[in-house]
């Protein structure tokens, strides 16, 4: 388990200066934690340092729900949906033959 | 073995290509579409026949290849219609038009995926073999369309735009579009600004009718358009110069908000903080329908355009993948995506019969189009402007070389001197 950060970030960057094992950088357009880097501040301290030092409260524990909503739709597995003239409104079995390759 | 056609992109562009390679007679045609439905930013547009386009209409009518635009026309809220520098329009109903596609399509035999983004490619030697769905789904074809269009992604508009102002092209949701011909590892050129940067903005924002003066919306659903004067405070004539839709580029769309209604309100400009524009007489309640931040700017075009022949081949390390649409070329318009679409379509089914390819002559404008913006992106400068049937650079040539004409029995019989009388209905397979 890893912290993330939200996109409440502000880029302050009190998060990075805290951090005790680096973890943390400037991303594109907010921070980010490397989640293979962040131990969540065991052994340092008794709650996660950027946690802690964030004013906006976008230091979170790493949530799966939220990483998996924040993928587009076809990214979370989302089926196609196929339209033909015998099922204009979608059929439920795809009509060729895929091959899962 | 039936043979399969595979269009990606279910724009203007895919859904005529699609209609033109069943036409021809392919077994199986395949319209992969990244999203919950049809035609992309012709949900927001609404603009037929204006101008030098009511020619291209017609021109794909007599060749046979005329049946999304009849779809059009029968969703027309204003036929005939006139607006400042453009003539005889037709504005279809953008809350009707993708019903009415989807439709037409379906009854033809196409089948229709939803949800179905394409991200990656199975090659064969020089051939793509099959393309891969986001969710893994593999789908082979014998011939595949290019009709991802060049719009977006959040951060082409980041980079090049405003920022991502939540247009319908909604790439959070289902995720910004891929170009095939990328995928292919052909390079791919972008169009440009007058001072040579990158980038062209869309030209046009929906506004709610619901929240305009009831006067204006009478007026709007009357006539089809308002034309109401900008307070001199805010006239802002610079920005003119980065709209991508150059044949709307005219003083009077600098002093005026002009209004056109297609269903909700089209806003002819490219975008205008709320705050400025609820200083405008009769709109002091408006809101924006799409972008829904068209107070800070508008989607991002022609990021991508692909190398092609006039025969809608994309060129390079490929050998069954055609093209259509806005990556056929700075070809601004439904018109526009339409008839290279068709073109890209009807030639993939030549392609899998093994027979000629077929050339549309510069005896019509769509064949004078296509290739005229292709030799025209070979410069720098050409680069730098758009071409539309509609207007500007590329109305003016139809003017000067006499293809410009409303007259139906002329058009037809200048499709029967090319020899292609309804090519685009008959079968090649």
């Amino acid at each position: 388990m890893s912290y993330m950060i939200t996109s409440e970030c502000i880029n302050c960057s009190a998060c990075e200066m805290e951090c005790p094992v680096r973890a943390i950088t400037a991303g594109p357009s907010q921070y980010v934690i490397n989640p293979n880097v962040c131990i969540e501040c065991q052994g340092y301290y008794p709650e996660a340092r950027c946690k802690w030092a964030c004013p906006v409260d976008a230091c979170v524990p790493e949530r799966s729900s939220y990483q998996f909503r924040s993928a587009s739709l076809t990214n979370r597995g989302a089926p196609p949906v196929v339209l033909t003239a015998d099922h204009p409104t979608g059929v439920k079995r795809m009509p060729i033959e895929v091959a899962s390759e | 073995m039936k043979n399969r056609v595979v269009v990606v992109g279910g724009g203007w562009a895919g859904c005529s290509a699609a209609m033109t390679a069943k036409l021809a007679g392919a077994d199986e045609v395949i319209v992969l579409e990244r999203t919950d439905g049809l035609l992309g930013t012709g949900l927001v547009g609404g603009i037929m026949r204006n101008n030098g386009r009511y020619t291209a209409a017609e021109e794909m009518i007599a060749m046979g290849g005329g049946q999304l635009f009849q779809v059009a026309d029968n969703t027309a809220r204003h036929s005939n219609f006139e607006f400042p520098g453009h003539k005889h329009a037709t504005l279809y109903d953008v809350a009707k038009i993708e019903p009415a596609v989807r439709r037409c399509l379906l009854e033809h035999g196409i089948e229709v995926w939803l949800f179905s983004r394409v991200t990656e490619i199975i090659r064969q030697n020089g051939s793509i073999d099959a393309v891969r769905l986001e969710n893994g789904i593999v789908i082979h074809a014998d011939m595949f369309v290019d009709a991802t269009g060049t719009v977006g992604s959040q951060n082409y508009c980041t980079e090049h735009g405003n920022g991502c102002v939540m247009c319908i092209v909604r790439c959070p949701t289902f995720g910004p579009r891929v170009s095939l011909t990328g995928l292919v590892g052909i390079p791919e050129k972008a169009g440009r600004k007058k001072d040579g940067s990158i980038g062209a903005m869309s030209g046009s924002c929906k506004l709610n009718k619901d929240t305009i003066a009831p006067h204006i919306r009478e007026q709007l659903e009357e006539t089809g358009l308002a034309i109401i004067p900008i307070p001199e405070h805010l006239v802002n004539e610079k920005k003119l110069g980065t709209k991508a839709c150059q044949q709307y580029a005219l003083k009077e769309y600098a002093d005026n908000v002009i209004l056109l209604d297609t269903g909700q309100v089209k806003l002819m400009t490219s975008y205008m903080p709320l705050h400025e524009l609820r200083q405008i007489p009769g709109l002091e309640d408006v809101r924006y329908e799409d972008p829904y931040s068209g107070t800070i700017g508008n989607s991002m075009r022609y990021s991508a355009l692909s190398p092609r022949d006039d025969h809608m081949r994309v060129i390079g390390d490929v050998d069954n993948l055609f093209c259509g649409g806005e990556k056929a070329g700075l070809l601004v318009g439904h018109t526009e995506a339409m008839v290279t679409g068709a073109l890209g379509g009807h030639n993939a089914v030549r392609a899998i019969a093994g027979r000629e390819l077929l050339q549309i002559p510069d005896s019509l404008s769509v064949g004078d189009a296509i290739t005229h913006v292709r030799e025209a992106m070979k410069t720098d400068e050409g680069m730098t402007e758009k071409y539309t049937f509609s207007g500007s650079i590329y109305f003016k040539r139809m003017k000067e070389r006499g293809l410009y004409t409303t007259d139906h029995d002329r058009i037809a019989e200048r499709v029967a001197d090319a020899g292609l009388t309804n090519i685009y209905s008959q079968r090649v397979l």
